[in-house]
């Protein structure tokens, strides 16, 4: 399916929302451009399965359809609304998956990284992603809002419900775990000749 | 930045570049219950239909309705008949049909233009 260009690109995130709420039949074109591939991106990338993340991206969406005759202006920012959103949804999925709370989840260990042995692509990217999955939720959460959303800490606070510390506190685990996990990976990504 | 964190770095702007993108069907489930929900949406009345008078309705209602249309239409057949039959036929209905007018002038009579010039002018 193609998709027009979003041509309320010049209104708000939230004005937007607002309209649709309202009744306005672009605006549910544009917020679905604007919010539907961000939803499904962050699934992805908590859940690394394409089919479960755009189910839960879906149901996401379907939550801010719903919010959206009671949103209010100023209350919050659309998207941190979603990510916060997408990112409970996806650690609910990830706690039945795993059948265990978050607070037994396992800190990484020098044997996780031999999952990224057994990967086939050697692209950075299949590589980062995998070595996302095997970081704990909460710090592969963090991670994923800070440097591959583009997102401020405090933004990542609120989505998190957490404060501003502990993000980044995530956010350095995470990427210490990344950086083990990868290295294993660095000749092959074509580190080993820089 | 130590070394560690700049390779982390080139894999960020590697996934980052290589963001995936949902398919076309997802996008068009989305955007299909974004309009199934608006529709659920509190809307204004709409206004009802059926109220608004038609053209036979108008025209009856400048003739007062299906009774002055209805003497209209007598009034017609009567001047039709009328016409065709001649004023003659009608002395069985109204005696006075065929009897003569008194003539009415309307123009100034011989009397006065004698004497308006009488006078002088």
């Amino acid at each position: 399916m193609s998709m027009a260009f979003d041509a309320l690109s010049d209104v708000s995130d939230e004005a937007l929302l607002v309209l649709y709420g309202n009744g306005d039949r672009a605006a549910a074109r544009s917020l679905t451009l604007r919010f539907a591939p961000l939803a499904f991106r962050v699934a992805l990338r908590m859940l690394g399965d394409r089919a479960e993340a755009e189910d839960l991206a879906q149901e996401a969406m379907l939550r801010l359809w719903k919010i959206a005759p009671d949103w209010r202006n100023g209350e919050a920012k659309v998207s941190t609304w979603l990510y916060r959103v997408v990112s409970n949804l996806a650690t609910d999925r990830l706690r039945r998956r795993r059948g265990v709370g978050l607070d037994e989840a396992p800190e990484i260990e020098d044997g996780r990284a031999s999952v990224l042995d057994e990967m086939i692509e050697t692209d950075r990217a299949t590589a980062l992603q995998a070595a996302l999955m095997a970081l704990p939720e909460r710090q592969r959460q963090a991670v994923v809002l800070r440097h591959l959303e583009g997102m401020s800490n405090p933004e990542i606070a609120e989505a998190m419900e957490i404060g501003v510390e502990a993000v980044e506190s995530l956010t350095a685990r995470g990427k210490r775990g990344l950086a083990k996990l990868l290295a294993g990976q660095r000749a092959e990504l074509g580190f080993g000749d820089d | 930045m130590t070394e560690h964190e700049t390779e982390l770095e080139r894999f960020f702007a590697a996934a980052k570049a290589e963001a995936p993108m949902p398919s076309g069907d997802f996008m068009a489930r989305v955007l299909a219950e974004a309009e199934a929900a608006q529709a659920g949406f509190a809307q204004p009345p709409a206004p009802a239909r059926g109220t608004r008078p038609g053209v036979w309705a108008t025209i009856s209602g400048l003739f007062g309705g299906s009774i002055g249309l209805g003497g209209m239409a007598t009034a017609a057949l009567a001047g039709l008949w009328i016409g065709f039959a001649g004023a003659e036929n009608l002395a069985g209905y109204w005696p006075g049909a065929t009897a003569e007018l008194g003539t009415l002038e309307l123009l100034p009579g011989e009397e006065l233009v004698t004497l308006a010039l009488g006078e002088g002018y």
